[in-house]
């Protein structure tokens, strides 16, 4: 075992000690054993004499011996069992500060002071050849007072198409909808993650995306150019036959729900068994989309606390 | 008498102490019988020793508690009479952890879990945030899987978890959470490593249908995948990432603190180092999608070895978090450490409380 010399050593102890008394090495285990026999050889040496001491110092020299030998049974066990491999880990020193993960903000974040809903300009807007600019919407607690204490990272609601009925702020998210046409691709749409955590606090990923009827096709493309970003997906359908072309290769990651006055038996094509249905009345369904894929989502968190992450390659 | 308690201790001590006075004064005593007198005061020295050494050895690990008479609840057993527990006893919070409102505290529950799947009837802590008490949300659900030797006391004793997520959820930095914390054996000397032994208690069935289906069915909590992820230090850390591994459809997220890729024991199936070794099921199954967060000390060679391992296996669609604590080795000073962290990263990866 080469680990005294290599590891275990503390920032604060010295050279000497790291290498020649480490906690889990031979040297300690040798003297602590050495120290324990001597006590043993010296209790019964001076077993009989000091006459009507010798019962304090036999018990003393029984109990000290005692001690000894468990220390040693404790140090063979911690060095094969690595309990504290360091006369620093003993002490409770990790050498390891816990940090918070940096507070973001928004470019935009203070142009929204008191409004739930804006308009977005990205610089990127022209590639993604959508139908008007994006809108984005917040709920009230995103923005109280800029700039406010509160610097929680909200997670982020795509909505593609135009719904009608999502324009109040959906709790707990930054909602962005946007209204795609024939030209959009979803390649393009890929800037889409940069641009808005540029412009507002959002999370990296953990997002949602709803869809509506005509969208389908995009939205599955979107998922599939960005496997890792969303948590939750469902597609608003207006018809009992849904929409399955966009189901076949979701990530595996994204949960998928095909919403709306579904039929998913008889003759509608075959769902996969990953998709949920939910049946509802087309003016519920852009609602209940919402809620199916916002409850895959955490609330807003303030930044985590989080510890170094190590080398793995 | 509490297993892990001080007057035990001293109680040992005092043996040690008085076993060591009785042989050096009886020595020359005893005449004929001086042999016999001789032999039984080392065996009695032996055996206190012995025995004070296990005793703080269980004080420092909390691993063999009698649940029946607990101290964590102060003094509130949980209901025997009623092994279904359907109206368990509030216990009192403990007391040196409160959140900073009088009004809103978290509270500990002892239930008592009678798993009909498995068969195996164990005792079970739960964590009610303060947002419990109030209004009719349902809570995300985090399962935590304790260490051996250790128990679910281990958690709320050695590593106070009950402060840490007051403290966390007060920040923000977790959102209100149910935790869990049963107990993974009917045996305390049997280390079952949460797995369903051959011929033995059926403790993954009893974790992972069990004890959901109890806590769906007793407490507002969010009954979807998205919504339950599992946390564990030690053994506990690879009973997490197995059990989510192994069950994928149950669990959307893992947190392991400090555990190894395999059990470590003999299940009895001969697939201790396939099925059972979360580096292997990474390698060798298909993998879920899945976050997993694994934390170690560097200087722990073994862990780190086995962590590596389950790392470098962690592929897509498994999203990989790792942590490293510089130094530390195997104790309950790394793992609070590596608590808060690993809790925050959970409530990241869960759905949130719902309305």
């Amino acid at each position: 075992m080469r680990r005294e010399s290599a590891v275990g050593r503390g920032r604060g102890e010295s050279r000497w000690v790291g290498v020649f008394m480490s906690l889990t090495g031979i040297p300690l285990l040798v003297v602590a054993g050495f120290v324990a026999v001597v006590s043993a050889a010296m209790t019964i040496l001076l077993w009989s004499r000091f006459g009507r001491w010798r019962f304090v110092v036999r018990t003393l020299g029984v109990l000290v011996t005692e001690v000894l030998v468990v220390l040693c049974v404790g140090l063979v066990a911690n060095r094969s069992e690595q309990f504290y491999p360091s006369w620093s880990a003993l002490a409770g020193d990790t050498g390891t500060e816990t940090a918070t993960a940096p507070t973001l903000v928004g470019e935009l974040d203070g142009t929204l002071a008191g409004r739930s809903t804006t308009t977005w300009e990205p610089p990127d807007l022209k590639s993604w050849r959508l139908a008007a600019t994006p809108t984005v919407t917040v709920p009230s607690e995103y923005s109280p007072a800029y700039p406010a204490a509160d610097s929680r990272p909200y997670p982020v609601l795509v909505v593609l198409g135009a719904s009608g009925v999502v324009a109040d702020p959906v709790p707990g998210v930054v909602m962005v909808t946007l209204i795609p046409t024939r030209a959009t691709n979803a390649q393009a749409l890929r800037t889409l993650l940069p641009s808005l955590r540029r412009a507002f606090r959002v999370t990296s990923d953990r997002w949602a995306l709803v869809a509506g009827a005509g969208e389908v096709t995009l939205a599955g493309r979107l998922v599939r150019a960005l496997p890792t970003q969303f948590s939750a997906m469902a597609l608003v359908q207006n018809a009992p036959k849904p929409f399955t072309a966009a189901l076949g290769h979701t990530p595996a990651g994204t949960a998928v729900a095909v919403v709306g006055p579904v039929k998913p038996s008889g003759s509608s094509p075959k769902l996969p068994s990953t998709v949920t249905v939910l049946t509802t009345a087309a003016p519920k369904a852009w609602r209940t989309a919402i809620t199916w894929t916002t409850a895959h989502l955490s609330p807003p968190l303030a930044p985590p606390l989080v510890l170094p992450t190590g080398k793995t390659e | 008498m509490n297993l892990a308690g001080t007057p035990l201790l001293i109680t040992g001590l005092t043996a040690v102490v008085l076993t060591a006075l009785l042989i050096a004064v009886t020595w020359e005593r005893g005449g004929r019988l001086r042999v016999v007198l001789r032999t039984v005061g080392v065996i009695a020295a032996l055996l206190s020793v012995t025995v004070t050494v296990l005793v703080q050895l269980n004080r420092m690990t909390e691993a063999y508690v009698d649940p029946e008479a607990d101290s964590v609840a102060s003094g509130t057993e949980s209901d025997e009479s009623e092994p279904d527990a359907a109206e368990p006893e509030l216990s009192e919070p403990d007391s040196a952890s409160t959140t900073s409102t009088a009004s809103a505290r978290s509270t500990i529950r002892a239930f008592k879990v009678k798993g009909k799947a498995s068969g195996l009837t164990l005792s079970m802590y739960v964590y009610l945030p303060a947002a419990y008490g109030t209004g009719n949300q349902r809570f995300p659900v985090v399962q935590a899987a304790h260490g051996y030797p250790g128990s679910p006391r281990t958690w709320l004793k050695k590593l106070e978890v009950q402060s840490v997520l007051d403290a966390e959820i007060a920040a923000g930095r977790m959102a209100p959470t149910v935790v869990l914390f049963p107990f993974q054996t009917p045996r305390q000397l049997l280390d079952t490593e949460c797995t369903n032994m051959r011929g033995g208690p059926q403790t993954e069935t009893f974790l992972t249908v069990d004890v959901p289906a109890f806590a769906k069915a007793h407490l507002r909590v969010r009954t979807d995948r998205a919504g339950w992820g599992l946390i564990g230090y030690s053994a506990g850390g690879y009973c997490a990432t197995s059990l989510a591994l192994r069950n994928p459809t149950k669990y959307a997220a893992a947190a392991s603190m400090s555990g190894l890729a395999g059990p470590g024991i003999v299940v009895g199936d001969g697939k201790e180092h396939t099925e059972h070794n979360v580096a292997w099921r990474l390698q060798h199954m298909p993998r879920p999608a899945m976050a997993l967060w694994i934390g170690w000390a560097k200087d722990e060679e073994k862990i780190r070895r086995d962590s590596l391992l389950i790392a470098r296996a962690a592929r897509p669609p498994i999203s990989l978090t790792t942590a490293e604590v510089e130094r530390g080795g195997h104790n309950h000073a790394v793992w609070r450490q590596m608590e808060a962290p690993a809790f925050n990263w959970l409530s990241a990866q869960l759905g949130r409380p719902l309305p």
